[in-house]
């Protein structure tokens, strides 16, 4: 079994994008729909090794997750990439700042996110 | 907001729609700055927006055949469900308004976005309304047309001029 990524985007066609391109390169994908269903998700899968974030989410958005999962000891290793439409240099500094390792932004090229999922879970 | 400045609107309007549509690969032809009469559009996107200078809403109406063909490209060889169509139609309005959000950052204008609503029904029509800014930009496909609406409210006296660059680019990646 390949290492397992997380996708939280809240559109059902991204998620699975993303879940194609990155399975087909051997990673197991788990998905979740927002930033509180992808925070339940971390706590409850064991050996998830990088999450995939997209930004703008109902409920709690992309940056207050990444800062959840940052600020949560259990967690704050794993690797988060922010898969977004939003270009805005304020908004990818506060997820660097956040402890966010990228930021793509959509529409994706698989090649690159398959890349980048290597790298980080190398 | 003066003509030229409205003008500069509709182009980036029309230029990110025309990228958008260029990125996913599908066959589309830029009709006009305008309503397509009598389009008979099914299916509608939205999401609102606000900033100091300027708030409103992105409204995407098309035809569902042509959304199923805007699908991407890894996606429409198998089964498409009406469902998928929608969820689509939500993220292709969030990806355009998330390409107006990057160049209007140009202008120094930086827009809050909502999440996407999405609608389906016979013969959507979008409506203008007065002291609202309203831009079109129309294309067609073989399976039917697509329509990009901008509605905009603008505060007295703002004006489109470009102080900046764009956000980061589409399809870019940035390590930290």
């Amino acid at each position: 079994m390949g290492k397992k990524i997380l996708v939280v985007d809240d559109s059902a066609t991204v998620r699975q994008q993303v879940g194609l391109a990155l399975s087909q390169a051997g990673f197991e994908i788990v998905e979740a729909v927002d930033g509180v269903d992808g925070y339940d998700t971390i706590q409850r899968t064991p050996g998830i090794a990088m999450v995939i974030c997209d930004v703008n989410m109902p409920r709690l958005n992309g940056i207050e997750m990444l800062q959840k999962v940052k600020e949560d000891p259990r967690f704050a290793t794993i690797p988060v990439v922010m898969l977004t439409t939003e270009g805005q240099p304020g908004l990818i500094e506060k997820a660097k700042q956040a402890g966010a390792k990228g930021w793509i932004v959509k529409p994706f090229k698989a090649a690159l996110l398959i890349a980048a999922a290597k790298k980080l879970t190398a | 907001m003066n003509e030229e400045s409205i003008q500069r609107l509709g182009e980036t309007l029309r230029d990110c729609t025309s990228a958008l549509l260029a990125s996913v690969e599908a066959p589309v032809e830029f009709v006009a700055d305008g309503e397509i009469e009598g389009a008979q559009h099914d299916i509608a996107a939205t999401l609102g927006f606000m900033s100091e200078p300027v708030r409103g809403a992105l409204v995407i109406t098309a035809h569902q055949g042509v959304m199923r063909a805007l699908l991407p490209q890894e996606l429409r060889g198998g089964e498409v469900t009406d469902a998928q169509v929608c969820d689509w139609a939500g993220e292709f309005a969030n990806q355009l308004l998330g390409r107006l959000k990057n160049q209007l950052l140009r202008f120094g204008v930086t827009l809050g976005i909502s999440t996407p609503s999405v609608v389906t029904g016979h013969a959507i029509h979008h409506r203008t309304r007065p002291k609202i800014i309203t831009l079109c930009s129309a294309f067609r496909h073989a399976d039917g047309s697509l329509q990009a609406f901008l509605d905009a409210m603008v505060v007295d006296g703002f004006e489109l001029v470009e102080e900046g660059d764009a956000g980061l680019q589409e399809g870019e990646l940035e390590f930290f």
